[in-house]
């Protein structure tokens, strides 16, 4: 029995060891559901990168289009609650997480096997993020930034800091794409063509020193965007699911459950109106209608679907600004700037963005309901600067060093009208209808009775020709405050227009050495002059 | 040489002294069986005697004809005259309730008297013959100081077990559950989170309540000490049937006991809905989300003879409207020409009449369970065994939802000699659950097809059941509303649906070497492995949620979680003196915990309902694994002096696998004694039978989960296409790691007074604790300008107080009729005392801008949101068009949003009543949770959307309470839909929470034991018929009544968030007969 015993002991204390081999192992700190630093690849960052790069500017060029009413915007009343903080915070996190992150990483890669291509990029799009930031948002961090645990509340160091790093960034970029490098195995901006990028990167150092309005600085850069083949553009795909590749504008106007935003009923009304009693040519292309009239317009009152329709719904006197407020006729079916009325179930009948630049519906006037999948599925594009956005700066550097900015915007139209005459899928413009729009655009140019009057009519077209950007918008209307006649918000109190954004609320909450401003009234430091708008 | 000389003398000795001694043996057990180790037996009138071993058994000298006497604590001392035989067993009968023997961590029996810390004990009579399968549920209001929160009214969904509240927010507050020694994997793994997915059982649910013995609850660190990190939360240590096996001669009879329950489940949560307006607007016609359209009647400035769009007659009679799949429907969902493959023409009519619109869908289920227990021994009580089957058949009241389970579980024991006793458990469950998708909705749809969201808002002039759910020849969701905006919930009922099937296995061994009589060694082996079949699917046509979602996705994962526990142990019982004793016990244990999920994501459903991964365009995978060790070295000592005076030291070692070796390990001690004054002194003439102080300091300590101190990269297969091809990228990880992370760590100084009086009538237990949680492992958000946007790090303080009362009063002791009552009562609270330097709220669960937070000076449980803008004197300020405005600029400025309330409860109370006549028995469990706030998108949406009794006062102009802009009182008035929906739905998140306080009749039962002279000419032993009810009334008094709003749902899942309900969850009823027979 004691020899039994004694076995039974030794038979369990040595199970016990044995089966204890996994479960005494105390070194288990390595993650295995994600790969480990040391395992990445420059190439395969580079993907993301300029992945994230297009998200981030298609989300701030919205932010910019719909404070400048070439988007609906919509939800609020009042200009300080029309972004909250927390609305920026993705933004944020795209911009220093993600895109800015990455490229550090990424550029230790590089460097080590020569990829001065693969840096160039990343310089390009780092100068372009920290341009954009400061532009919405003022001051932010850039010396102190990205040192992870080392600090974790940077400083914010000066918008004008920022942007002549930026600048700094930019022609370190165009130095290292004149090396020769190779490019990536995607390069989703310019194929490989280095020259591109380095108009590119000229092209985003002109506007930074027109937003500092250093004219000789920006006079000085020749070798830029100049025809539109060399646009900086990303071109987004027609794939929905896994992954998402289609333009974001499309994915909010073409599904199953109708449209989920308005289109601006201020720039619907703009094209309607045209020049010199001629429609925008453009019109069918930025725009789809899926019904032929409109309620309350050319169709009977429909409370259900557009209540504002029902006669007596808006009280007089309200504010007509082009004979806005509520509807448009033709089916021109959107929504004012700052209504924030609940959503009736229209998705199916008001007007959805067409095929440029979201890969949408050509408008064919067959009064369609459109959902996933149809017009050109989301293969659209999503501009960062564009050759007609440079001859409408161009213009505007020509008034501002007292020269005449015909010319440049008459280029500017041209260039827009092509521009939106190219995109695949839809049929072309009439060659005759894009001269005479400009011709009837030149006769009302030659009309405006004033350099004023003329500024409007330059801002409209910059404005028309940049549908689906927004940020040089928002820009150049804080610059010189035109148009000026654009549709206010139907708030007859909304505050102020929003001068820089809140800061986001993942980096005022998380960062001690950051206070959130009191209001959206701050200027950014380049626009320390800049006009009164709103 | 020595030795033996001395064996000899003494052996002369002896045989000379008392020649007709002799050795009798025996056991002493308990009641049940169970052997009472350390019992005394004394030759009476003499001064031998000797005490009982670990497994009761005893060895005494002494002659034929005297008497022994038993005794032990707390059980009734019993004499017995020596006979010609030489065993003797004994069996005590309890004595004075208070002091009672139970089981305290690792499974060591003790004196309840001689425990410095509370333990709640609820017997099987408490557990078994429940309606629900959920052995936390059933336990609810049964122990003070736990607090049982159901996600909701579906069989079989997760359940929250919190004991003494809240102490940390980023890592679990559950309690450990040990079953028969071995911890047990009680994890909720939810499918995706409360927004999209929500469905999953918590893994107690693999238990069968009828299996259950009894249930211990230890609430402490003190009491825990001894179970390392897991017991932090508390320990739920269960005790079943199979585990009860018991060597001696009173172990149970051979018997076979069958227990069969026949229970009803029914919708409780039933909203009152209005009768007099139908779908619209403003009191016009429209097929809206909404209900504020015209009046059921043809007059009045609402009624609808001035509605165009109801113009319709049908033999004559007229309030008829065009059909909405002819008036409405665009062609895109539904051809005209297809409208007769529905049974409609374009000429079809729908009345205008309010109809049962959502009343239809909920059909009362049933509940079949059953329970067949076989136990017994062999003739000389050295092995023993028990066999268990049980069978849950639970059909849920939402169509869809079951929830079936088959447990069986062996037990068995075995004396193989004197020193080596065997001990085993196996256990086998299946456990298949099936549900609709219930995860979070809003007042407009949901983002995961829920269920609920899209039925209780159902306009009154619409119904489910009247409405053709299937386009007649894709399959896709139809329904009324224009542009075809919501998922009928029969097509989700059809089409998609969550399940789970868990295979478990668990159980343990444990073999015990008496080294001798007052020392033994035990080896532990306990192993629990689970694997969970996850199947998620939707059919193509969908509406609700993604792109992919409405594509069709077809998910299988399987979800296959093991836990390892080798234990050793070594104890020891010696009395030092004649007043002092001593127990010990040390050892070493290791706990492995591996979890490993696998399986596919298919999207792009072909053919419509195949569901197979080769029917679907796109596959992506599903993975993680952890793994985590924890080994560990623990002892204790208890002292005890003259049985009133009892000190307990312990203490226990950790080192985990997931932190860096400098921060691995942790020490964490604990202490506690127990006075027992009425043992000592003399109270006079007052009424105290039994008084006891007691008093307790335990500290433990949080192991992060998962990786926290590594740095990541993420790599994504499918992150763009460009030219049709995959893009594959890479992107740093947003988690900082950090080598610094240490384990957070909890203290906790514990009070307590126990007390009998009144001759036993009345007893007392009251206990108070404080605990501080220092060094919280926070996942802090970071500014991402940072590289990084979280870190896990060891920030804060967070201090919990609470005081637990248990009261036991026996009105009524008689021969045939009984009457006793006994309420227990908790509050505790959690205040955050400190976050850090950086940051001043930490928003831990639900959403970043609605959801818990902790702020430092406030009470952890608080929920912050959107509030209303007020002036000075805290008066709404309203806006120009007449509505609450919104505090936004404040919550900028701050950078935080503003408190909407505390989810807390300021007591729960439970009382229950049993009242016996003779072989009838009544029960009742009354629960009073009073306080606490709850944000609620049921309540915000039936009164936004104009559904319930509520809202049917709506003609008049309403004017909101508060100041207008310049101070002077709001005059403005406004119409109904501007005051519910434009307020309540579009308004700030504080209009959407109430206070949550809510009476409610928890159980009822009337039992009858059919007596046992009835039973003599049957086989059966005993038998017993009771008819049973479980939360037949509640009343959430403070939230709007139409509504019916019982706030027991947990709407952000299983996990530390608390007060936030999505329209994920609605209460059930139940009520049946259940027949217990032994025979």
């Amino acid at each position: 029995m004691k020899t039994l015993n004694k076995i039974s002991i030794i038979a369990l204390t040595s199970l016990l060891v044995l089966s204890s081999c996994e479960t005494t192992e105390l070194d288990l700190t390595s993650n295995p559901n994600a790969l480990s630093p040391a395992q990445a690849s420059a190439d395969l960052f580079m993907n993301e990168i300029q992945v994230d790069f297009a998200y981030m500017v298609n989300g701030l060029n919205g932010v910019g289009s719909r404070l400048t009413r070439i988007n609906q915007l919509g939800g609020e009343r009042l200009y300080r609650d029309a972004y909250s903080p927390n609305s920026f915070s993705g933004v944020w996190s795209q911009a220093y997480q993600q895109i800015m992150e990455d490229i550090r990483v990424m550029n230790g890669l590089a460097a080590e096997s020569g990829l001065t291509y693969y840096i160039a990029m990343g310089e390009v799009m780092q100068a372009y993020t920290l341009l954009t930031l400061v532009d919405y948002f003022g001051d932010i961090p850039y010396t102190e930034a990205l040192l992870g645990s080392e600090n974790l509340n940077p400083a914010l160091d000066s918008g004008q800091s920022v942007y002549n790093a930026a600048l700094a960034l930019l022609d370190s970029a165009i130095n290292n794409f004149g090396q020769g490098g190779a490019a990536p195995q995607y390069d989703m901006y310019y194929g490989g063509d280095a020259s591109g990028w380095i108009k590119a990167a000229n092209s985003i150092k002109k506007k930074a020193y027109l937003n500092l309005g250093d004219y000789a600085s920006y006079n000085s850069i020749t070798n830029y965007i100049t025809d539109s083949s060399d646009d900086f553009q990303f071109t987004w795909g027609t794939n929905a699911i896994n992954p998402d590749t289609r333009h974001p504008m499309y994915s909010s106007s073409y599904s199953n459950t109708g449209a989920g935003v308005y289109q601006s009923n201020w720039l619907m009304n703009r094209l309607m109106i045209g020049r010199n009693g001629m429609r925008d040519p453009r019109i069918n292309y930025l725009f789809y209608r899926q019904v032929a009239q409109t309620p309350g317009k050319d169709a009977p009152a429909d409370e259900i679907s557009l209540e504002c329709s029902t006669p007596g719904y808006y009280i007089e006197p309200h504010r007509v600004a082009y004979g806005l407020y509520c509807n448009l006729p033709e089916g021109y079916w959107g929504r004012d700037h700052g209504n924030d009325e609940g959503i009736p179930p229209d998705g199916f009948k008001r007007t959805i963005a067409g095929v440029y630049p979201a890969g949408g519906a050509f408008d064919d006037e067959s009064f369609q309901s459109l959902g996933l999948g149809d017009g050109l599925g989301g293969l659209g594009i999503t501009p960062v600067m564009l050759n007609s956005w440079m001859h409408f700066m161009n213009a505007e550097v020509a008034v501002m060093t007292g020269g005449d900015p015909t010319t440049e915007t008459l280029a500017a139209i041209r260039s827009s009208l092509n521009k939106v005459d190219d995109i695949a899928g839809a049929p072309a413009m009439d060659a005759a209808s894009i001269d005479s729009y400009i011709a009837n655009f030149a006769a009302d140019w030659t009309a405006a009775s004033s350099l004023g009057a003329k500024l409007e009519l330059w801002a409209e077209e910059f404005w028309i020709a940049s549908q689906g950007g927004g940020t040089e918008n928002y820009n150049s209307y804080r610059r010189n405050g035109y148009p000026q006649n654009l549709q206010p918000m139907v708030e007859p109190d909304p505050g102020q227009f929003p001068l820089s954004m809140w800061y986001p609320q993942n980096f005022a909450a998380n960062n001690s050495n950051v206070t959130q401003k009191s209001d959206v009234s701050g200027r950014v430091f380049w626009n320390s002059n800049g006009p009164a708008v709103d | 040489m020595k030795s033996l000389f001395r064996l000899l003398v003494v052996f002369l000795l002896t045989t000379q002294l008392s020649f007709a001694q002799k050795t009798v043996t025996g056991v002493v057990s308990d009641p049940d069986g169970l052997p009472l180790p350390g019992a005394t037996v004394l030759v009476q009138n003499t001064t031998t005697g000797v005490t009982t071993d670990f497994d009761g058994n005893f060895s005494i000298n002494v002659s034929e004809g005297q008497s022994l006497e038993f005794s032990f604590v707390g059980y009734e001392t019993s004499a017995i005259v020596v006979g010609s035989g030489n065993v003797i067993n004994v069996s005590l009968s309890l004595g004075n309730q208070l002091d009672e023997v139970i089981v305290t961590s690792l499974g060591i029996t003790r004196e309840k008297r001689a425990l410095g810390y509370a333990v709640s004990e609820v017997d099987n009579s408490q557990i078994e013959s429940r309606a629900s399968g959920d052995v936390a549920r059933v336990l609810s209001g049964k122990a003070s100081g736990v607090q049982v929160t159901n996600q909701g009214g579906i069989s079989g969904s997760g359940t929250s077990v919190v004991i003494r509240g809240l102490s940390t927010f980023s890592s679990s507050n559950q309690p450990l559950f040990v079953v028969d020694g071995v911890p047990f994997q009680s994890d909720t793994n939810a499918q995706g989170s409360f927004t999209s997915g929500n469905n999953g059982s918590s893994r107690f649910l693999d238990l069968d309540p009828n299996n259950i013995e009894s249930v211990n609850v230890l609430k402490g660190l003190a009491a825990a000490t001894l179970y390392g990190s897991q017991g932090r939360n508390g320990v739920v240590l269960i005790t079943t049937k199979s585990g009860t096996t018991a060597s001696g001669l009173n172990a149970q009879k051979n018997e076979v006991t069958v227990n069969t329950s026949y229970f009803s489940n029914e919708l409780a949560m039933k909203p009152d809905y209005q009768m007099e307006y139908g779908n619209g607007f403003n009191q016009n016609f429209g097929w809206f989300f909404s209900n504020w359209g015209p009046s059921f009647r043809e007059e009045g400035p609402a009624g609808w003879g001035k509605q165009s769009a109801i113009n319709g007659t049908v033999s004559g009679q007229p309030g008829f409207l065009k059909h909405p799949y002819n008036s409405n429907l665009n062609a895109r969902f539904l051809a005209r020409d297809l409208l007769p493959l529905l049974g409609l023409s374009e000429d079809s009519l729908w009345e205008w009449k309010p109809y049962d619109s959502a009343g239809d869908l909920f059909q009362p289920g049933s509940i079949v369970n059953t329970n067949i227990n076989f136990r017994g021994q062999s003739d000389d009580g050295k092995v023993s065994y028990n066999v268990n089957y049980g069978n849950l058949d639970d059909q849920g009241f939402t169509p869809g939802n079951t929830l079936r389970r088959n447990n069986i579980s062996f037990g068995g024991r075995a004396v193989l000699s004197n020193k080596i006793t065997v001990n085993g458990t196996l256990n086998y469950s299946f456990t298949d659950f099936k549900s609709p998708p219930i995860a979070a909705a809003y007042s407009s749809g949901s983002s995961d097809s829920s269920l609920y969201g899209n039925v209780f808002y159902t306009p009154r002039s619409v119904s489910i059941a009247d409405l053709p759910y299937a386009h007649p020849i894709t399959g896709a969701s139809i329904y009324y509303r224009s542009s075809n905006g919501i998922q009928h919930p029969l097509w989700t009922v059809n089409n998609t649906q969550d399940a789970q099937a868990t295979h478990r296995v668990y159980g343990g061994t444990s073999v015990q070497y008496d080294i001798s009589d007052n020392l033994n060694v035990q080896y532990r082996y306990g192993y629990d492995v689970y694997s969970e079949d996850n199947t998620s699917y939707q059919n193509k046509g969908g509406v609700d949620g993604s792109v992919e979602s409405q594509s069709g996705f077809y998910e299988k994962w399987n979800n296959t979680s093991t836990i390892f526990n080798h234990q050793i142990t070594i104890n020891g019982d010696y009395e030092l003196d004649s007043d002092w004793s001593m127990t010990f016990n040390a050892g070493a244990t290791s706990n492995a915990k591996e979890y490993d999920r696998n399986g596919v994501r298919s999207t792009g459903q072909n053919v419509f309902n195949v569901l197979r991964h080769y029917n679907f365009n796109n596959q992506e995978e599903i993975e993680y694994y952890s793994r985590r060790n924890v080994l560990g070295v623990f002892g204790q000592a208890s002292l005890d002096y003259q049985n009133y005076l009892y000190i307990t030291l312990a203490s226990r070692t950790d080192w985990v696998s997931n932190l860096s070796e400098e921060n691995r390990s942790i020490t964490y001690p604990s202490a506690s004694i127990s006075f027992v004054p009425s043992s000592v002194l003399d109270f006079g003439n007052l009424p105290i039978d039994f008084l006891k102080v007691r008093a307790s300091y335990g500290t433990s300590a949080t192991y992060p989960t998962g990786y926290p101190i590594a740095s990541t990269l993420n790599l994504d297969t499918k992150s763009f296409q460009v030219a049709g091809t995959d893009v594959i990228s890479n992107t740093t990880g947003s988690q900082l790691g950090n080598t610094a992370l240490k384990p957070e760590l909890l203290a906790e100084l514990e009070f307590g007074i126990e007390a009998n009086l009144l001759d036993n009538r009345l007893s007392a237990e009251v206990s108070y604790f404080q605990r501080n949680t220092t060094d919280l492992i926070i996942s802090q958000p970071l500014d991402p300008s940072t590289g990084y946007t979280s870190t896990s790090t060891n920030i804060g303080k967070i201090e919990a107080t609470g005081w637990e009362v248990d009261l036991n009063a026996d009105w009524i002791r008689g021969d045939k009729f009984n009457w006793s009552t006994s309420l227990n009562y908790t509050t505790n609270q959690a205040i955050v005392v400190d976050l850090g330097q950086d940051t001043d709220q930490i928003v831990y669960a639900g959403f970043s801008t609605r959801g818990n937070a902790a702020i430092p000076g406030l009470p952890l449980t608080s929920m912050i949101g959107t509030s209303v803008g007020r002036d000075a004197s805290g008066a709404p300020i309203i806006d120009a068009s007449g509505s609450y405005t919104s505090n936004n600029d404040t919550n900028y400025k701050t950078n935080k949003y503003a408190l909407i309330g505390d989810a807390n409860p300021d007591f729960i109370a439970n009382i229950s009543n049993t009242i016996t006549y003779g072989d009838f028995s009544f029960n009742f469990l009354f629960n009073a949770t009073i306080g606490g706030d709850m944000y609620s998108n049921y309540i915000m949406t039936l009164l936004g959307r104009g559904i319930t009794t509520d809202t049917v006062d709506r003609e008049l102009p309403y004017v909101l309470p508060g100041v207008l802009s310049d101070g002077s009182p709001n005059n403005k008035q406004i119409d109904n839909a501007t005051t519910y929906f434009g307020n309540l739905i579009l308004g700030a998140d504080e209009l959407r929470t109430w206070d949550a306080s809510v009476l409610r009749l928890s159980e009822v039962s009337l039992t009858y034991d059919v007596p046992s002279k009835w039973l003599d000419k049957t086989p059966f032993g005993a038998a017993s018929v009771s008819a049973q009810g479980f939360n037949l009334w509640y009343d959430a008094y403070n939230t709007p009544e139409g509504t019916n709003y019982d706030p027991n749902i947990a709407g952000l899942g299983v996990g530390n968030g608390s007060g936030f309900e999505y329209f994920n969850g609605v209460s059930a009823k139940r009520y049946g007969v259940s027949v217990k027979l032994t025979f």
